[in-house]
């Protein structure tokens, strides 16, 4: 049996403008779009069909660029071309902005939550990684701010096991930090890259990190104590690569996409013993 | 014959001469200029990192007495904060321009103040301009 792909169905889901992000909920019942309109909309299934369950709208003043679930799967967070970082929490169908994170300088370019729940990371075209920690009472505050990056910081993903957190930025580097005595400080830097890194993105062990750059290549990095090593470069596309996947379940599967057009899927294979 | 050698060699190498002497003379110049120039850019590059840490060290001593009182366990990360930055800023070395980590420690005050700002939810707008500093909230 061949492998196929079938359209179960397409959405005006941001009129006259970009749709820029795609978050599944972690039960996956539920997609989050965000866009150019400044609004954020909820899909879900009804039959057989896909519809817009709600819409965030008096959020943002600008586009919406980045949305991500909590690991609970209660709360979302928006991150905005506004400086700022709404939070909203599910209450059945129905979301509602319980704070703002305010303090970026300029256009906030991602958001992650970090695979406990209690912290939230954020970072902007200000050159700047920001760790926010929240506590039961959905009280938020800025545990450290991050000044290692010297460009744009375009991405942050954090480790799925380990309190470590990744950024991407213009400046062609991947930085690496985490809390030591109380403060949070950049405990790597991965050079290798000729050009902006896009994205990044952690194997399901954690064992290695994938980056993908504007230089057209995908980078895989191994952690080696007490320095980092660039396991394996391929040139992937023939334009810049805009973002790169692992799949949650096959080990050594990963995707990545480039303004080329195409996805292309590889596989990695760990060298013995290692 | 030694004698007008000497003459000629005068003559012969006199372009050469005078353009060994005019570039010292410049070189010299040159060189004075460039001090008083590099003195003017150092005092202004200076002036402009020292008066934005000096603002950031009055801002953290006038709340570290508006916070003398506050006990809650809220004010207790804001004081561990404040104390850090404190700290930070004392521990910069105002006269060494050659310490290779000057950037790396001038950006991780602003990162501490920023965070500071954030825990007291006031923005500061900071400007820096030729009529002198100001901090408006």
């Amino acid at each position: 049996m061949k492998d196929s792909l079938v359209l179960l169905g397409r959405v005006p889901a941001h009129p006259d403008s970009r749709c820029w992000f795609l978050a599944w909920n972690p039960a996956g019942t539920l997609l989050a779009s965000c866009g150019g309109d400044r609004r954020i909309r909820i899909w879900g299934t009804e039959g057989d069909s896909w519809i817009c369950k709600s819409v965030l709208s008096e959020g943002h003043q600008r586009t919406v660029r980045k949305v991500a679930w909590s690991p609970c799967g209660n709360y979302l967070a928006s991150a905005s071309f506004d400086a700022t970082t709404c939070i909203w929490k599910k209450n059945q169908d129905d979301f509602e902005c319980v704070t703002t994170l305010e303090g970026h300088e300029n256009e906030v370019k991602s958001v992650a939550w970090a695979p406990s729940g209690n912290l939230l990371a954020t970072c902007s075209r200000d050159k700047s990684v920001w760790v926010w920690e929240v506590d039961e009472e959905d009280e938020y505050e800025c545990v450290s701010v991050l000044n290692s990056h010297t460009q744009d910081v375009k991405h942050v993903v954090w480790h799925p096991s380990q309190e470590l957190l990744a950024s991407a930025s213009y400046d062609d580097t991947v930085k690496l930090y985490r809390e030591e005595e109380d403060d949070w400080v950049c405990c790597a830097t991965l050079e290798g890259h000729e050009s902006t890194v896009w994205s990044l993105a952690f194997d399901p062990s954690g064992q290695r990190l994938a980056s993908c750059s504007d230089d057209r290549t995908v980078r895989i990095w191994r952690q080696y104590l007490p320095g980092n090593e660039q396991a394996h470069l391929h040139q992937a596309h023939s334009q810049d690569v805009n973002c790169v996947a692992w799949n949650p379940k096959e080990p050594g599967l990963l995707a990545s996409c480039s303004d080329d057009g195409e996805v292309a899927f590889w596989k990695y294979q760990r060298p013995e013993g290692l | 014959m030694a004698g007008s050698q000497d003459i000629f060699d005068a003559i012969v190498m006199a372009d050469e001469r005078f353009h060994g002497e005019g570039y010292r003379e410049g070189y010299e110049e040159g060189s004075s200029l460039g001090v008083m120039e590099g003195r003017q850019h150092g005092t202004l590059h200076g002036a402009k990192i020292g008066s934005e840490i000096g603002c950031y060290q009055g801002f953290a001593f006038a709340w570290k007495c508006l916070l003398h009182s506050c006990t809650t366990e809220k004010d207790s990360r804001k004081m561990k904060v404040l104390e850090s930055l404190i700290g930070m800023i004392q521990k910069f070395p105002y006269d060494d321009p050659t310490y290779d980590k000057l950037h790396e420690d001038l950006d991780k005050i602003r990162g501490k103040f920023k965070q500071f700002c954030s825990l007291l939810n006031v923005q500061p707008d900071f400007k820096i301009s030729a009529e002198g500093s100001g901090l408006s909230f």
